[in-house]
């Protein structure tokens, strides 16, 4: 049994052709179909943190918020209360919307709520002196689908007095 | 989304990892081979999808793998450039009934193997064996003595592409 060296000298090479794309009529459709998906969601269609900020009664409140999210997706919620009046505001509380807070589960806040209403989550924060600000922060896991919308509320206190500072928020939870 | 980009530098990497250790390992499973490609989805399921355990993420890393698969197809026919980086080119195994055996020793292929589909041809010596060709897909490809000669001349022809 011989053996020889490794070069080609085996059957001929098949011959080339005209190279072109030519495509099905189901792949003209379909591709730009399978397309969409991943262009979107390099768009950020289904997923996206919303940010949205309001002034009055001498805060500044900014609310950052999971607009769009995917079912069992954690994703961060977060309030900052900054004190722009002239005043201490000494028991300034936050308030979530639980119809809201309803549509997802493993809800955390930190600080934790002192308090739970017939329709809120109630965050106290103590101490904040004028041009300082504080921060709520947690984590929301997406549960229920569809849209949901709720508010956040910052309201001042008996020291602070003024109106409450209500920021609408809006979560779209895609199966 | 990450989800694309996950499942794109995945998708490309096994890709990578599929042409390197060769077209001969897919062909024929030996429990070696077996176990890598169970032990592949397992590995790779979790960096995917990282428990996204949505519908929406679901079909997003499916229609990601489908458009990868469908535009390398793509590029292929478009380039015979790319079509040789991603696709192994056939190895002559034997050449007018004797071993090349650098050639089989590249491809890690045994002399029992080739005897093996000698035998399947029904061939009982190599050299009744004009060529065995290693082909893209892992498969070998015996061609006898007999058959090459009596189609001398119809290669030929064959070579020219109809319109």
């Amino acid at each position: 049994m011989g053996y020889a060296t490794a070069e080609w000298q085996g059957p001929p090479q098949p011959p080339e052709i005209d190279r072109r794309l030519r495509f099905q009529r189901v792949q003209a459709i379909g591709v730009p179909i399978l397309l969409l998906l991943p262009t979107l969601a390099l768009l950020g269609v289904f997923d996206g943190t919303g940010t949205k900020s309001a002034e009055g009664s001498g805060l500044r409140v900014t609310v950052e918020y999971p607009a769009r999210v995917r079912y069992r997706s954690r994703e961060p919620l977060t309030v900052s209360v900054e004190n722009t009046g002239g005043r201490a505001l000494a028991e300034a509380t936050v308030r979530f919307d639980r119809d809201f807070l309803r549509a997802f589960s493993g809800v955390s806040l930190m600080p934790e709520p002192e308090a739970v209403t017939r329709e809120h989550f109630v965050v106290t924060l103590r101490d904040i002196r004028p041009g300082e600000a504080r921060r709520v922060s947690g984590e929301l896991e997406a549960e229920a689908y569809g849209r949901h919308r709720g508010a956040v509320e910052v309201v001042p206190g008996e020291d602070g007095g003024g109106e409450a500072v209500r920021i609408p928020v809006e979560t779209i939870t895609y199966p | 989304m990450e989800i694309v980009l996950r499942v794109a530098v995945i998708y490309l990497f096994v890709m990578f990892g599929l042409r390197v250790i060769g077209k001969r390992e897919f062909a024929q499973l030996t429990t070696l081979e077996l176990v890598t490609i169970m032990l592949i989805p397992e590995i790779v399921s979790q960096a995917l999808t990282r428990e996204d355990a949505s519908v929406a993420g679901a079909l997003i890393g499916v229609s990601t793998l489908f458009c990868l698969v469908f535009f390398t197809s793509v590029l292929m026919q478009k380039s015979k450039k790319v079509e040789d980086v991603i696709s192994d080119k056939p190895a002559l195994l034997v050449a007018h009934g004797k071993f090349l055996e650098d050639s089989m020793n590249q491809e890690r292929v045994t002399p029992g193997e080739v005897f093996n589909e000698m035998h399947r041809a029904g061939l009982e010596r190599l050299e009744q064996v004009k060529w065995a060709v290693l082909e893209s897909d892992g498969k070998i490809s015996i061609i006898p003595e007999e058959a090459a000669d009596r189609d001398k001349g119809v290669g030929a022809d064959q070579e020219g592409v109809a319109a």
